[in-house]
């Protein structure tokens, strides 16, 4: 035994050496932008948006593998990165270099979704199904009904509701809450995959967050439809349900067809995937916008398809896994860089106050729900752990609400970005925290 | 076209460009420098049937950049090497001497012809002869691995072509950062023109030594890829930010990992399989971008720099056959095994294009183009006759589909 701490020195040294390489080389990368930046402030071409991607990947990568000394998830040091390197702080990617990074945001929400059907497996959700479907149910239901109320009830210091009618001021707060019971299938997906988790709580935190999305985009359309008239007075208009059916209806045939063409690709050629999925991912968004089926619904359709009617789930899962972790680091890196700190500053305390509301009405119905279910210990106790993030799938919801209502869409986008950017600090942690107090991540024992 | 229908016929396009690299079955089809995709690129560009218009390319000019930039951090990584086979410093240094002397050549000619043919171009003289050079000095490596391949050619000839084509890379991609340096962003004005140079190889130095001491340890593939992927775009967007050349920044990058990473023979064969990827849209996307009415002197100035060319490999030939005893059988149709140019001219030729506004630029490109597609004629006919000569051939008569095991098929890496 004498010997033990002797044969972990060099391991050890050689880990200190490897984080030192890693922060000098850091700080060798901002140094390079920062003259780079000061030399020419004003980006002359679209070259900068490359240069930028290149910055956010290598930057992200570094100080995630610092932070992970400190026991924090990736996406953490990701977010960090793009904070640090955004237009708030340092502006070493300036505004218009992050909005001309959305097709790096569409590429990674189609990914995401591609791999969150395929990791739904009907004999998993057979094994969780029940905890799930509690869970769910409790969730959206008491979830949209308590966190509209703790809306309402702070509303009086939320600036653009000021003025508002009371019909209108209730149906800000049921968009509200149908929007804080959505989750980030990204950072669940990005805190597994760097764990590489298995067991228990991550087959449900999955399980769970894959059928919320499904629940949640449709929630928010019926809420939309349902809420309307309390905006403009009129009543609720049935065609705005049929095209609500057309498109939920449409995402999914669009979905399964494309699963099944997915799958024939895989068998018969299962060549070039980055190529395909990049393809899939890019153009046929824009095709489905285009002809108004949900995107993430069909991906996450032939994902599931893939997975459950074919079998190269796992080389579609491979493939998947292999072109999203460079997306994934840029992803995540662009929403730190989108982080809008001055509006932060000015809407901390109400973005506060919503968010730690939506924390704990999360852990106790997970609890609750978990109760019911008669989950097993480890669901009992760290199930919630995963339900409080939010990411890119919250504000592209806001996005649509800001477009549906105008009169006060803008005012109410900004709050959600606010609320968005505390949960998507804070919730990675916890699912990684919940994880390796689990047992669940290869990280756990070391 | 709408630019996603674009994009996904691009991404069709390295599709196909990496199907026609990776399949051993049609190893051999297409011409070595991708001339026909230049010439697809012609029929569909704004001048011919128009399906690729000119806002179009506008919106795709930073992958254009990225696109020559790759092929030329490609170029970098795998530079002084020749399949397994490292090439003699010596043999290095001919390679580049004689690139330098077709690049001079080129220069002078059309230094000296400016005024005749093209007086509107008078106050772009230096930056027109330049470019010319740059994009007339390489010899394409994969010509010369292409006829070997095919002809399953082995001898003490093919390497010293081999090994020349190789090391001549090294002429255009400086010769534009020398270019580019001459009119930089305006914050860097004040340095010296020496300086701007060294600034654009040190860019690519400096993330070259990043990347490797952040590859030094074991990664997972994914991991490599990121750092490659990341130090190659900070380095195309710090250079293009300072108005300097990306392709060149990116070129060091590659030829400070190659030279110093003792992972370099993991690093190639990852890369590799993207390069003919990224070639074809590249090639298509370049040949849409030539533009003969926005360059009329080209008509006069692309046959002088092709004639000044084979005037200068004519001698280059010469001292060949004088110094190397392998070469004495070939003959002079040694000189025009040579002139073939491709991906890494098609790159400088592009990005000269994208960088600069004006005629002179769309004329350099036009001269680039020319002298791929009379390479591409030339070249593989004159390789073969001399290396069937001097006695390398196995098959002089017609092409073979096995590749002989001193030339390893770079595709099956994928």
């Amino acid at each position: 035994m004498s010997h033990g701490p002797a044969s972990h020195a060099p391991a050890s040294r050689s880990g200190a050496t490897t984080r030192l390489v890693q922060a000098v080389s850091l700080g060798l990368l901002f140094l390079l932008v920062l003259g780079a930046t000061r030399i020419v402030p004003e980006v002359g071409s679209s070259l900068g948006t490359l240069g930028a991607i290149g910055f956010l990947l290598l930057a992200g990568t570094l100080t995630s593998e610092l932070l992970e000394t400190l026991g924090l998830p990736h996406l953490s040091g990701y977010l960090l990165a793009g904070i640090i390197a955004g237009p708030h702080v340092l502006h070493l990617v300036d505004h218009e270099a992050v909005d001309a990074l959305a097709p790096v945001n569409t590429l990674a929400l189609a990914l995401i979704a591609l791999a969150g059907g395929a990791e739904l497996r009907v004999a998993t959700l057979r094994d969780v199904g029940r905890s799930v479907a509690f869970g769910l149910l409790l969730q959206s239901a008491i979830g949209l009904v308590v966190l509209s109320g703790v809306f309402l009830l702070v509303s009086r210091y939320v600036p653009f509701v000021q003025g508002l009618p009371w019909p209108s001021l209730v149906a800000v707060a049921l968009l509200w809450g149908t929007l804080a019971v959505s989750r980030s299938p990204s950072a669940c997906l990005g805190v597994l995959s760097q764990t590489r988790a298995k067991g228990p709580l991550a087959t449900y935190s999955l399980a769970f967050i894959m059928a919320s999305d499904v629940v949640v985009v449709v929630l928010m359309a019926c809420v939309i439809v349902g809420v309307r008239p309390l905006m403009s007075g009129g009543g609720v208009s049935m065609s705005n349900l049929r095209v609500l059916g057309h498109e939920i209806v449409g995402s999914i045939a669009v979905g399964t067809s494309l699963g099944l063409a997915l799958a024939a690709y895989l068998r018969l050629v299962g060549k070039n995937l980055l190529l395909v999925l990049i393809g899939l991912g890019l153009g046929l968004t824009e095709l489905m916008r285009y002809i108004h089926i949900d995107p993430l619904l069909s991906f996450l359709t032939a994902g599931f398809v893939v997975q459950n009617l074919s079998l190269q789930g796992d080389k579609l899962l491979h493939a998947v896994e292999q072109t999203s972790s460079l997306v994934f680091i840029v992803f995540f890196a662009i929403a730190g860089a989108h982080l809008d700190i001055p509006l932060l500053r000015a809407l901390w305390p109400i973005a506060l106050a919503l968010a730690s509301a939506r924390a704990l009405v999360t852990v106790t119905t997970a609890r609750w729900a978990s109760r019911v279910a008669q989950d097993a210990p480890i669901i009992r106790r760290w199930g919630w752990s995963s339900l409080v993030s939010q990411a890119g799938l919250t504000l592209g919801l806001s996005v649509v609400i800001v477009r549906t209502f105008p009169e006060f869409g803008e005012g109410f986008r900004s709050l959600v970005i606010a609320t968005v950017a505390l949960n998507e600090m804070v919730g990675p942690v916890l699912f990684k925290y919940a994880l390796d107090r689990a047992g669940e991540s290869q990280s756990a024992g070391r | 076209m709408n630019a996603i229908i674009l994009l996904l016929g691009l991404l069709a396009l390295s599709y196909a460009g990496s199907v026609l690299r990776g399949e051993r079955a049609i190893r051999g089809i297409g011409l070595a420098s991708g001339a026909e995709y230049v010439c697809l690129g012609v029929a569909l560009g704004p001048r011919a049937l128009g399906i690729v218009s000119e806002p179009l390319l506008e919106s795709f000019e930073p992958l254009l950049v990225v696109g020559a930039s790759w092929i030329a951090f490609i170029a970098g990584l795998g530079y002084g090497r020749v399949g397994e086979r490292s090439v003699a410093p010596g043999r290095a240094l001919i390679g580049v001497l004689g690139a330098t002397l077709i690049g001079l050549a080129v220069f002078g000619a059309v230094y000296a012809a400016l005024p005749l043919v093209a007086p509107a171009l008078l106050s772009e003289r230096l930056l027109t002869a330049g470019g010319a050079a740059c994009v007339a000095a390489g010899t394409t490596r994969q010509a010369v691995r292409w006829v070997v391949q095919r002809h399953a050619a082995r001898g003490p000839l093919s390497d010293t072509l081999a090994d020349h084509a190789q090391a001549s890379a090294l002429v255009p991609v400086v010769g534009l950062a020398c270019l580019l340096a001459l009119e930089p962003a305006p914050g860097l004005a004040a340095m010296a023109f020496g300086a701007r140079v060294g600034l654009t190889l040190g860019i690519g130095a400096l993330l070259g030594l990043i990347a490797l001491a952040l590859l030094s340890r074991g990664l997972t593939r994914d991991e490599t890829w990121g750092i490659l992927v990341g130090t190659s775009l900070l380095s195309m967007g710090v250079a293009a930010r300072l108005g300097l050349s990306p392709l060149a920044a990116t070129f060091t990058l590659g030829l400070t990992l190659g030279a110093l990473s003792r992972r370099r023979a993991d690093l190639l064969p990852m890369v590799r399989p993207t390069e003919r990827a990224v070639l074809l849209p590249l090639a298509v996307l370049a040949g849409a971008l030539l533009d003969p009415r926005a360059a009329p002197a080209a008509a006069f100035l692309v046959p002088i720099a092709l004639v000044a060319r084979f005037a200068a490999e004519l001698l280059r030939g010469s001292l060949l056959l004088a110094s190397a005893p392998a070469a004495r059988p070939a003959g002079v149709a040694v000189a025009y095994g040579l002139v073939s140019t491709g991906d890494v001219t098609l790159a400088c030729g592009v990005s000269i294009a994208l960088a600069f506004d004006g005629p002179f630029a769309r004329t350099v490109l036009a001269i680039a183009l020319g002298g791929l597609v009379l390479g591409e004629v030339v070249a593989p006919l004159a390789l073969r006759r001399a290396l069937g000569r001097a006695g390398e051939l196995d098959s002089p008569e017609g092409p073979v589909w096995s590749v002989p095991p001193e030339v390893p098929a770079e595709g099956d890496a994928a």
